[in-house]
């Protein structure tokens, strides 16, 4: 390969990997960030499995994402919570068992509502501003 | 005179003057570049399944498109999604959607990634080589390709998921946002990548023009 082909191989490769590494940034900084709090907030949480309920109630969290304010309830509650973390550059919790149920079982899955509206992003990327009520169900998908 | 390929991959045409090249040049047929192609597509997703939206398989359907046409991107695309689906599926992605949810978005993705291929042959239709121009194009090429598949997908995903849940189109396509710049830098990456590689590997044309006769001999 001519040394000039090189030099602009090398050229384009410059510029795809700044390119590349601009866009991944973009998308970080368009990722919901949860801010940390000065004081508490309340939240309530409903956890329906197959043939149990979890309620779970706090007047000053500081757990401000869906995800961890479960995670909160978890240790508070003593009951067992899975998930796996999809890797970055876009990094996000996928629940993967509440309470020994596990997604799968049965047909049904894990999902969660925020204030009766159907959460379209991951559990650590919804935030939570105080005053809303997370409701998490074991069921079978309707299919949308 | 040189018949037209099928891959859509132009010749010289008019008076230039053909020779054959030695077979020595011929390092792969159309069909052993479209099964690595189906590698790389099916490898790729399935080794990158936890990073979202880096994927290989848009880069793979592009690729045939541009290298082999677009009868070949269309049998790639298929052959990619349909293997890759099957094991992602069979793994559990995807169960909570439901099976409704799931054939539509597969309409919309398989689709997406045929589109894609397509416009990769619109782009190898002026002959893609092992040079940085060729590989600059189709990194250029890869952006509107991969802003057509999120666009397209996001639809669908309002269609089948995000909309019978009481989402807005406008919603869906705002969340798409950082997934489609990671999309992009995952298209920017992986064509000309995977280009530089099987430009290297393509088959060369059978005939090429002649070097020109040096002054001063017979």
């Amino acid at each position: 390969m001519p040394l000039a082909e090189r030099v602009k191989a090398a050229g384009l490769a410059a510029v795809i990997v700044v390119s590349a590494i601009g866009l991944i940034l973009a998308a970080q900084a368009l990722r919901p960030h949860a801010p940390a709090l000065e004081s508490g907030i309340p939240i309530a949480l409903t956890i329906e499995g197959n043939a149990w309920t979890i309620q779970y109630l706090a007047n000053d969290s500081r757990n401000n994402t869906v995800f961890l304010f479960l995670l909160e309830a978890a240790r508070t509650l003593h009951f067992a919570l899975q998930w796996s973390n999809w890797s970055p550059p876009y990094s996000a919790v996928f629940i993967d068992s509440i309470n020994g149920s596990r997604n799968g079982d049965g047909g049904r899955w894990w999902v969660f509502w925020v204030d009766g509206v159907y959460a379209n992003t991951a559990a650590d990327l919804t935030v939570l501003h105080g005053g809303e009520a997370v409701l998490w169900r074991f069921t079978v998908p309707e299919g949308g | 005179m040189a018949r037209p390929s099928s891959g859509g991959s132009r010749f010289p045409r008019g008076d230039d003057t053909a020779a054959p090249r030695t077979p020595a040049f011929r390092k792969l047929t159309k069909i052993d570049l479209a099964f690595l192609l189906v590698l790389a597509g099916v490898g790729g997703r399935l080794l990158l399944l936890r990073v979202a939206n880096v994927e290989t398989v848009l880069a793979a359907s592009m690729l045939a498109g541009a290298f082999l046409g677009w009868r070949y991107a269309l049998f790639v695309t298929i052959a990619v999604m349909g293997i890759s689906d099957a094991v992602v599926y069979a793994l559990g992605y995807g169960g909570e959607l439901g099976a409704p949810a799931i054939v539509g978005i597969t309409a919309f993705t398989w689709s997406g990634m045929v589109f894609a291929g397509f416009v990769g042959a619109a782009t190898g239709r002026r002959r893609v080589l092992f040079t940085t121009r060729s590989m600059a194009l189709l990194a250029t090429v890869s952006v509107p390709a991969t802003l057509l598949f999120d666009v397209w997908t996001a639809f669908g995903d309002w269609l089948f998921i995000a909309g019978p849940h009481g989402r807005s189109l406008v919603t869906v396509y705002a969340f798409q946002i950082p997934f489609t710049l990671i999309h992009l830098a995952s298209s920017l990456v992986f064509v000309p990548l995977f280009g530089s590689i099987f430009a290297w590997l393509s088959p060369v044309p059978e005939y090429a023009p002649a070097p020109e006769p040096s002054e001063g001999q017979p």
